[in-house]
């Protein structure tokens, strides 16, 4: 069975680590980026699942998850956005994002939300 | 019969009516005139002449025995004696007057034949039915006979009763005229006309007045002398009462005289009488008030049983009345023209001694001091002896040299006067020179030629106020200052007119050019339209309910720049507590809330930073559990546990940094939803139930409980409760929690058994920073000290309350309610 991919955003290389070994631990593969970019240049392979933080040096996570969401070719992407911002519920809500996770999180909510976008 | 006397040579008593009659009937053989026929000439003459006369006249004839004969005219006079004594003895006839009386008249005519006349002589007839009090006037001469002797005496009588009784009452009114003249009040002249009243009790045989009161009552004041001490007048006349024997209300209400016949029943005794005969009839006269003619009271009058109660008689009555209202009028007037009198006495007295300010005339050219009331001695600090007959200067050496004297001499000499306010005078009182403050004006005084006589001073001190303005000014001057150096207006507004007045410092800050330029809607148009409605008018609301005005918001100034300002206030109630004003203050806050928001804004950057690591750190510790746990290795998998309870904790404190940040910064966003309480309650206690080993009991309304509100924030509530009273009950095995709904709200409460807070610290516990417990056991329960303060204001900001019930070592019980939303 073909392996579901998840990009995962985020400026703390720390975290970028841990999420890709739970993830693989839960059988996904997992593509990171340390500030999304990669995200909107050359999408040669969608992903089945972001994972985006807000604030990242240089790039605004919820900037990146409004392109994607008004772009018709990105626009089904599920995106949950994963960030220790106070305001995450109204930048999630005005940037469509399909979920959020607020920092820091359980490891079981992190893998409860991603098995729920990728099934 | 004429033939008969012409025969008997009779002719003389021809005629003479019923007189001439009876006399030729008469038996004469028995009378010592003997026959007629035989009668000297000169007698037949005079019988003659009486017998034709309409007057009254009689004539008695003989020197021994006199014989009496008159006519019919005079039968009036006789009343019952006629016809007995017609041709029998005058002796006989007025035996009762005749020794004393007659005789002597008789012999004065008999003896020295000369005449007399008798005038005014009273005479009772009963010619009308009654005993009259009539008057006569009577004249009586020699008949001189064929001899050349005093046959006898011829009288001719005249009726004066109408002149004497008409000068009778003239005299009575014009003795109470004279008597008006010397009393002085209304009561002296009454008691004065009574008394002359009394005396003529012929034409009153009683009196009494009744003056009407200001309440309508008619009071009695004054009576003729017999009346007092029994009672046919009563002191007030009872205008309702059923016996209206005397008919006042008829009196009054028609202002004519009302005639009161059976008199005779209230009028049983009188001392004074003219006959011993009592009055039958009364007339009740009403007495007229000169001025505009209203009725002013009721004259009775007594009428005379002996009169006949004629038109002049009626007049008369009305005469004395409307002289007694007249006279009343008249002493009105005088007793009020002397009160008048005696009152400006007074008052130019009063004015001048008990002033509430210094008045002092000086007269002539040297100014010396004639007159001085108290408050200028104790103005100037001295006594009477050292300012009376003293000129200016020697009583005022110290005001020389400052002017004061030139000043008084111009109005002296120029006639125009001088006033100062708040002058300012350096005056030797109290053993030193010290600088007090005078209003006052000088007046030239001048006599009744307009020639300038003097100077009237009049004055006051205002040296307290002066300075207490001085003060007040210097305060308000400082408090200017200070106002003006943090930015800050003060205002005051009038809530009914919205009317304001403010400081200056009012228009710098709202952007205005002038002050003038400002008024209650200018001020609310510089609001920011977002804040007008949400912040201020809600403000504004709130402090009609509770007094406290506060609120911060942004204002737009006319280049578009925005600014804070922050608006705090108190609302005053008037008597009727209701809103009547406001004052306040308004400051620029524009610095501070930058400085706020930079703030917020760092804060938001460290709690995010920190947060980072944190995150990190725990998945790591999660991940490594999970793999300790897969290899077997358990008791490193439980050091990993505990170390991600110690990263809870800090991920907590952390949350309560930013809760703070964000309330701080008013950017606490809530986002209600509609959720049914007790499922939230379910869910945290189920969840918490799991961290700790006491029984977490919960009792609550089977009903839900539905709310519109953000359900995290308020799980956060419950969840900072229940985590507070597991930490501070370390000695007790469960907590109660209860929730259950009230008159539109639901009211929660979280029960502990453990250490209780002190009554003192209660009121201090929703702040922040602040912790119950500050002595070495604070070491033993961790925490910022934030959780019940963000609490409270997630509550307060959901239209909740949020409160305590607790004793020191009793344990705690914490409320908190919310609004229900069952729509």
């Amino acid at each position: 069975m073909l392996k579901k991919r998840v990009y995962v955003a985020d400026d703390d290389p720390a975290i970028l680590e841990i999420i890709t070994m739970i993830l693989e631990d839960e059988g996904y593969e997992v593509e990171t980026s340390v500030d999304g970019r990669s995200l909107q240049d050359e999408l040669t392979i969608q992903p089945d699942l972001v994972l985006l933080d807000i604030r990242m040096s240089g790039s605004d996570g919820g900037e990146i998850c409004r392109k994607l969401k008004s772009n018709v070719r990105t626009r089904a992407i599920p995106i949950i956005l994963v960030s220790a911002n106070k305001d995450i519920v109204s930048i999630a809500n005005n940037c469509f994002a399909n979920d959020f996770l607020p920092k820091p999180f359980e490891i079981s909510d992190l893998i409860q939300l991603t098995h729920k976008y990728t099934s | 019969m004429e033939d008969t006397a012409k025969l008997n040579n009779l002719s003389f008593l021809k005629g003479g009516g019923d007189c001439g009659e009876l006399l030729r009937n008469f038996d004469w053989s028995k009378s010592v005139l003997g026959p007629p026929q035989l009668w000297p000439q000169s007698l037949k003459t005079s019988v003659s002449i009486i017998l034709h006369s309409k007057y009254p006249m009689f004539l008695w004839w003989g020197r021994d025995t006199i014989i009496n004969i008159h006519n019919d005219a005079y039968v009036a006079l006789m009343g019952t004696k006629h016809p007995y004594f017609l041709g029998r003895r005058a002796d006989e006839l007025w035996s009762e007057i005749w020794e004393e009386n007659l005789l002597p008249m008789k012999n004065m005519i008999f003896d020295d034949a000369e005449s007399i006349y008798g005038q005014d002589l009273m005479l009772v007839l009963e010619r009308k039915g009654f005993r009259e009090e009539g008057y006569y006037n009577f004249s009586y001469s020699p008949i001189i006979n064929e001899y050349g002797d005093v046959g006898g005496l011829f009288c001719a009588c005249h009726e004066e009763t109408k002149k004497v009784l008409q000068q009778r009452r003239m005299q009575l009114s014009t003795e109470i005229n004279s008597a008006s003249w010397v009393s002085n009040s209304i009561a002296e002249v009454i008691n004065a006309s009574y008394k002359i009243i009394d005396k003529y009790y012929s034409d009153i045989p009683f009196s009494a007045l009744y003056i009407l009161n200001a309440k309508g009552v008619a009071q009695l004041v004054g009576s003729t002398a017999e009346l007092q001490g029994h009672e046919p007048f009563d002191e007030y006349y009872d205008f309702s009462a059923e016996d209206n024997f005397w008919q006042f209300g008829k009196v009054i209400k028609s202002r004519m005289p009302v005639f009161i016949e059976g008199v005779g029943d209230k009028i049983t005794r009188l001392h004074h009488t003219l006959l011993g005969d009592l009055p039958r009839t009364a007339v009740c006269i009403p007495v007229f008030k000169p001025a505009d003619h209203q009725p002013i009271g009721i004259m009775v009058f007594g009428v005379s049983p002996n009169l006949v109660f004629n038109d002049e008689y009626q007049q008369f009555f009305q005469l004395i009345a409307s002289k007694i209202s007249l006279i009343m009028g008249s002493i009105n007037a005088r007793e009020q023209e002397k009160l008048l009198i005696k009152a400006s006495e007074e008052n130019l007295n009063n004015i001048l001694f008990q002033a509430p300010v210094s008045i002092a005339i000086f007269k002539g050219k040297e100014l010396r001091i004639e007159l001085v009331n108290n408050k200028s001695l104790l103005m100037w600090d001295r006594t009477l002896e050292q300012v009376k007959g003293k000129t200016f200067a020697e009583v005022f050496p110290e005001l020389v040299s400052q002017g004061h004297k030139e000043i008084v001499e111009e109005v002296y000499d120029r006639g125009i006067s001088f006033s100062a306010n708040e002058s300012p005078v350096d005056i030797f009182r109290r053993g030193e020179l010290s600088t007090a403050y005078f209003n006052f004006v000088h007046e030239p005084l001048r006599d009744i030629h307009h020639q300038i006589i003097g100077v009237v001073t009049v004055g006051f001190e205002v040296t307290d106020q002066v300075l207490a303005r001085k003060k007040v000014e210097e305060s308000e001057h400082r408090l200017n200052m200070a106002l003006d150096y943090t930015n800050t207006a003060s205002w005051e507004m009038d809530l009914h007119t919205k009317n304001i007045i403010f400081t200056n410092q009012m228009a710098r800050i709202l952007g205005f050019e002038k002050a003038a330029d400002l008024n209650f809607y200018k001020m609310r148009e510089r609001i920011h339209p977002d804040d007008r409605r949400d912040v201020v008018e809600k403000a504004f609301n709130a402090a009609m309910l509770n007094g406290d005005y506060n609120y911060d918001a942004r204002i737009v100034l006319p280049d578009g720049t925005i600014k804070w300002i922050h608006t705090q206030g108190k609302v005053l109630f008037d008597e009727q507590h209701m809103p009547s004003k406001m004052i306040g203050t308004v400051k620029d806050i524009t610095d501070t809330k930058n400085e706020q928001n930079r703030k917020d804004e760092f804060m938001g950057v460290i709690t995010h930073e920190l947060k980072t690591p944190v995150t990190s750190v725990k998945a790591f510790a999660q991940y490594l559990q999970e793999r300790f746990l897969k290899t077997g290795d358990e008791k490193s998998a439980a050091l990993l546990g505990k170390m991600g309870n110690q990263i809870n904790k800090l991920t907590l404190l952390i949350q309560d940094l930013v809760d703070l940040t964000m309330i701080e910064g008013t950017v606490l966003k809530l986002q209600p939803q509609h959720f049914d309480f007790n499922e939230l309650l379910a869910d945290t206690v189920e969840e918490l139930q799991r961290t700790t080993t006491k029984k977490i009991k919960v009792v609550s309304d089977r009903q839900a409980l539905n709310v519109n509100a953000d359900r995290d924030r308020t799980g956060q509530v419950l969840i900072n409760l229940i985590s507070n009273a597991i930490k501070y009950s370390p000695e007790a095995d469960h907590l109660e929690v209860n929730s259950f709904s009230g008159n539109e709200h639901l009211i929660c409460s979280v029960k502990d058994f453990g250490i209780g807070i002190a009554r003192e610290k209660q009121k201090n516990l929703f702040e922040r920073f602040y912790r119950v417990l500050e002595d070495e056991r604070s070491n033993s329960f961790p925490g910022l000290g934030l959780g019940l303060y963000i609490s409270a204001e997630i509550i307060r900001r959901q239209n909740g309350a949020i409160w305590v019930e607790s004793e020191r070592g009793e344990g705690s019980v914490f409320y908190f309610s919310l609004p229900l939303n069952n729509s």
